[in-house]
């Protein structure tokens, strides 16, 4: 039995569906949890947002162009600073297959570490690590994750290897859900070979081949419950002029999974009537910081896996590194200067590098659903993670002066000019205030954790919701704490225990 | 874009891309500026609110700046240029970050500019073309 990508963009009336399940998002967990229920043989129904863009596609749109049809907001998406935090530019992806299209990639085993906490310090004993192993093998079989060989670094990532050498630590291969990447660096804003292998080219086409159908153009606005129990879920097509919401959609469905990540799931819940006090809470982001570098020599970043190596070095201070690199024209957009100071900068591209790093956060973000629907997030750092702010902008600066770079151009807003480095060394990082940092996030986690009982958890260690039956969170936001590397092999691995356990493996 | 807007998109781009031998030519100007005004019409509501709000602070603020105030497409680009620089500086000038980060998405794109700044758009790995 095969089932069907449909599109509601120009539908133009209602559309009813009945479903066993309806899976509410197409990204990592959504697709996971599909396809493991399709191939049991479930009647499947998955809606999304944002419209279904072919792979082929990708490689024809310019990043901005991704930006305006890929992207969530068109990238502008921001958690607001709270106190000393920096403001925290958000990026999610609104397409079929989700945020797995503009990911890097990169693939990370929850550390053993964390999954310990989890069942030693928040009773959740079925996420000890040789529990998760199972989860994690099956993951990465469909996904295809290999190591990132050093031959397909680019010369950015080398020469901050460099730096790491010369500042005595190393970096080591990143692992990504890849095959046959040509090193375009451009994986976040779709693979225009196909070689990255998001959830829309590795698990919906199983999910569709088994039953399942594929609706995108569909927003859902609540779930719908009758006498403790989820019936469906309610919502509009986006199908109006613009894709604004008109047409009606309903679907009834035995069980609900929603998987429409940390930033959303906890409006909806809380739109449907779900009140607990830790729903939209605790919310982790990993904060990232980038450090541009310029060299004399030509770089050519953009020639390279974009994320192909990593450091936990400084894990002890809260810091992981990860190569980076951003379309030209994102770089563009971060040199410093007016006019022909902007311009002659801009204009030393090819010389410059890239490398990034994150904090292992404590948490302190908050999702509350504000008018019309959309979420309003805010993220205050803790004392120490703000302290350790500074701290990572000054590991990556120095690794790149040690390897050699003339000046760095830190992620600094309204800084005027790059650093050399004595300027580096004297520019005080340590008293500025945070609104002045540029600070990014792909990874919002947490809002709708698990626990051990309804105290302490939004859903218990299945993601099924307390007190409603038929209710499931499948999605990054079930899980209880930061985890310091990239969560798309995390939470596809919990989505996986999630739908095995619906289907009773 | 209402018209407006985009006359002061235009004078703040044209003074942000110009380079010694001055601002750059219309036509890529032009392009820019159809190119801004998809991409605002695509965004979603919170690009577009940014853009409107670093615009708004633009043409209400930044004239004062200069010696003699005037709209900011009537001061002459070299002094514009130092206008806006003078801008950044104050706490308002975080609100210049996002116009300008939305008129480098498109303008980097350009393909005689992305020739420019030396951006080839070939991965690590080329491989000929099929039948070369």
């Amino acid at each position: 039995m095969s089932g069907a990508y449909e599109s509601a963009r120009d539908r133009g009336r209602d559309l009813e569906l009945d479903a066993d399940t309806v899976v509410v998002g197409s990204g990592a967990s959504g697709a996971t949890v599909a396809t493991i229920l399709a191939e049991a043989g479930e009647r499947v129904i998955v809606l999304e947002e944002g419209p279904r863009v072919d792979a082929g596609l990708h490689g024809q749109m310019r990043p901005s162009e991704s930006l305006r049809h890929v992207w969530r907001d068109g990238g502008f998406t921001v958690a607001l600073g709270l106190g000393d935090t920096p403001a925290i530019n958000v990026t999610m992806g609104r397409v079929v297959g989700g945020s797995s299209v503009v990911t890097g990639g990169v693939c990370f085993r929850t550390p053993d570490r964390v999954l310990d906490g989890w069942a030693r310090d928040l009773g959740l004993r079925d996420y000890a690590p040789r529990a998760m192993e199972p989860y994690f093998d099956e993951v990465e079989r469909h996904l295809h994750v290999e190591k990132v060989t050093p031959d397909r670094w680019s010369k950015s990532t080398i020469r901050f290897g460099e730096g790491a050498k010369k500042r005595g630590y190393a970096l080591e291969p990143m692992h990504r859900n890849t095959d046959g990447c040509r090193g375009h660096g451009r994986c976040n804003f779709g693979c225009p070979e196909k070689a990255k292998l998001s959830v829309d080219l590795s698990y919906l086409p199983r999910a569709v081949a088994n039953g399942a159908t594929v609706w995108s153009h569909c927003r859902v606005d609540e779930v719908w419950t009758k006498r403790g129990r989820a019936i469906g879920v309610r919502g509009r097509l986006l199908d109006g002029r613009d894709g604004r919401a008109k047409s009606r959609l309903k679907v009834r469905a035995k069980r609900v999974v929603m998987a429409t990540s940390a930033w959303f799931t906890p409006g909806i819940l809380a739109r449907s009537g779900l009140r607990h006090r830790e729903l939209g809470r605790r919310m982790t982001l990993h904060p990232g910081f980038r450090m541009i570098a310029a060299f004399d020599e030509p770089i050519e970043g953009w020639k390279g896996a974009m994320q192909s190596a990593f450091s936990e070095a400084f894990e002890k201070r809260g810091i992981t590194l990860t190569a980076l690199f951003i379309p030209v024209s994102v770089i563009g957009a971060t040199m410093p200067g007016i006019g022909p100071a902007h311009v002659r900068r801009a204009r030393r591209m090819k010389h410059l590098a890239m490398f990034g790093g994150m904090l292992h956060d404590e948490g302190g973000g908050r999702v509350r659903h504000g008018p019309g629907g959309a979420p309003i997030a805010t993220y205050r750092m803790s004392k120490l993670d703000r302290a350790r702010v500074p701290d990572i902008v000054r590991v990556l600066g120095d690794t790149f002066l040690a390897a050699g770079a003339s000046e760095v151009f830190p992620p600094v807003l309204g800084l005027d000019r790059g650093l050399d480095a004595d300027a580096f060394a004297r520019f005080p990082f340590e008293s500025l205030p945070g609104r002045r940092f540029e600070c990014s996030s792909q990874h919002p986690l947490g809002t709708a954790r698990m626990g051990r009982d309804r105290a302490t958890g939004v859903v218990d260690a299945d993601g099924k919701v307390w007190d409603v039956e038929g209710l499931y969170v499948a999605d990054g936001s079930v899980l209880p704490t930061s985890l310091g590397v990239n969560p798309q092999e995390s939470i596809m691995a919990v989505a996986t225990r999630i739908a095995r356990r619906m289907v009773g493996d | 874009m209402p018209g407006p807007m985009r006359r002061v998109a235009r004078a703040f781009a044209e003074a942000l891309f110009a380079d010694d031998a001055g601002p750059p030519p219309a036509d890529r100007l032009d392009w820019l500026m159809d190119d801004l005004e998809h991409l605002l019409a695509h965004a979603g509501g919170r690009a577009r609110a940014l853009f409107g709000a670093s615009m708004l602070a633009l043409t209400t603020v930044a004239p004062a700046l200069s010696a003699k105030p005037r709209p900011l497409w009537s001061i002459p680009w070299q002094e514009r240029v130092h206008v806006i620089e003078r801008f950044e500086t104050t706490p308002l000038g975080l609100a210049v970050l996002g116009a300008k980060a939305m008129l480098c998405f498109c303008w980097y794109e350009h393909p005689e500019v992305a020739k420019e700044i030396g951006f080839d758009g070939l991965p690590l790995d080329p491989r000929p073309e099929a039948g070369a």
